[in-house]
């Protein structure tokens, strides 16, 4: 049924670039929000974890704002003369936390509909074909890997692409002095967000082929 | 002797909130092996869905069907793909052929629902092929395909399966006289050399002969049997 998946995204070619160029897009979004959410946080922890009024914290560690290098006046400012407020630093951390997670949720999100549509269309013109494929005595299971495995053959494309672009976008970055994280564990979290946007993209296209009247293949 | 096909006062409803329409009523017919039936009658007389019911797509409100003796109004609704898989072949009149697939293709996915083995699947599929004549084309998209050899690729799906009932919803329909009479006498050849039953919904009189039987339905019940075999 994996082959039978395959054919059918070769055959709509246009339609199967849209939909993993539409995958590219949201993945790449959350790779990089997450890279560059990281790369915050992991620095201003260091500013976190200051439990004194007066912080002290190594000449070159980034500032919380922009993962960039602390001016020095602000180097001396807050961390030897002044203090940062603790609790000042939690509502930053967690402001920036709500926006970086709504970027990534509407990502996710528009990723999950341009497969979604792109796949439902697919799935409405081969309708009659699931059909005949189950009245041939295929099982909902087989009828739906087909369907599955075309949001998993993308998802797996859109994702390897995105990855590319993402590593060359930290390159970029890494020429401005922003932090951004990449790192194993932080792909397989995008890789599993990844399947997840895509195989919830199927399930409408699943449920439309589970309600397929027999009138249907009878129709001329 | 039990039919391959044994169906008692099938009555099937259709509901569409409180409007209730009636697709058949009170249906009872035998299908033998080595028979080809005709079910005849103008459209909207419910032929498609005595297809399937038959074929399984479609459970009946009243009333009994047995394939080959298995009772299937018993079984849960997850056994069903189980029952079309073992007894039943269909034939579309537009003959619903996978369009992304070649027709040697379209035979391979046939046989692998079956279960067949790849290389079993591969040979089957080609001897199939070359049985309906189709051997040199057997690489073509349906779309690069005649109706003609498209209705051939869907015959050679259920030469293929080997089901030992085979549903055809006119299937003539998409094709000249000299084809319909040529597609019928394949279906006659199936009957009498495998042992096959088989039931074909059809407005074209002029395949009427090659049937045993013709049974002409009409407002969801079948009015009249005419023996034209014997």
């Amino acid at each position: 049924m994996f082959y039978v998946a395959l054919r059918i995204l070769l055959q709509d070619k246009f339609r199967s670039l849209v939909t993993i160029l539409g995958i590219i897009f949201a993945v790449s979004l959350i790779f990089l929000q997450m890279g560059i959410y990281l790369g915050l946080t992991d620095v201003s922890s260091v500013i976190g974890n200051v439990q004194e009024e007066k912080g002290i914290t190594p000449k070159d560690s980034k500032n919380s704002y922009f993962s960039q290098l602390f001016p020095d006046y602000i180097y001396y400012q807050r961390f030897l003369a002044g203090a940062p407020k603790m609790e000042k630093l939690f509502f930053l951390q967690s402001i920036l936390s709500l926006s970086f997670f709504l970027n990534i949720l509407l990502s996710f999100i528009t990723g999950m509909l341009i497969a979604g549509q792109t796949i439902y269309n697919s799935t409405v013109e081969h309708l009659r074909e699931f059909g005949t494929l189950r009245a041939m005595g295929a099982s909902n299971f087989n009828v739906n890997q087909i369907i599955y495995a075309q949001a998993l053959i993308s998802a797996l494309l859109g994702y390897i692409v995105s990855l590319l672009i993402t590593m060359i976008a930290v390159k970029l970055y890494e020429a401005t002095d922003v932090l951004v994280v990449f790192k194993v564990s932080l792909n397989l979290l995008v890789l599993g967000l990844t399947l997840m946007m895509c195989l919830f993209s199927a399930f409408f296209s699943v449920e439309k082929v589970m309600k397929i009247e027999p009138a249907l293949l009878f129709r001329d | 002797m039990e039919g391959a096909v044994v169906a008692r006062d099938l009555t099937k409803i259709y509901r569409e909130g409180r409007i209730e329409v009636t697709g058949v009523t009170s249906v009872s017919l035998q299908l033998n092996e080595k028979e080809v039936v005709g079910l005849v009658g103008p459209a909207g007389s419910g032929k498609t869905t005595l297809l399937s019911l038959i074929g399984c797509i479609l459970r009946p409100t009243k009333g009994t069907l047995s394939l080959y003796g298995t009772e299937i109004k018993d079984l849960s609704e997850r056994f069903l793909p189980g029952i079309r898989k073992k007894y039943i072949s269909f034939i579309f009149q537009r003959f619903n052929l996978f369009s992304a697939l070649t027709a040697y293709e379209n035979i391979l996915i046939a046989l692998k629902l079956k279960g067949m083995g790849r290389t079993f699947a591969d040979r089957r599929a080609k001897e199939v092929l070359m049985e309906v004549g189709l051997s040199e084309k057997m690489h073509f998209y349906p779309l690069n395909l005649s109706m003609v050899d498209r209705q051939k690729v869907a015959i050679a799906c259920a030469l293929a399966s080997d089901s030992p009932i085979i549903l055809a919803d006119e299937p003539t329909g998409n094709l000249d006289f000299i084809n319909g009479v040529k597609l019928m006498e394949i279906f006659r050849r199936l009957s009498i050399e495998k042992n096959k039953s088989v039931l074909v919904a059809t407005h074209d009189i002029r395949i009427e002969g090659i049937f045993d039987r013709i049974l002409l339905m009409q407002d969801g019940e079948i009015i009249k049997e005419k023996r034209i075999r014997s």
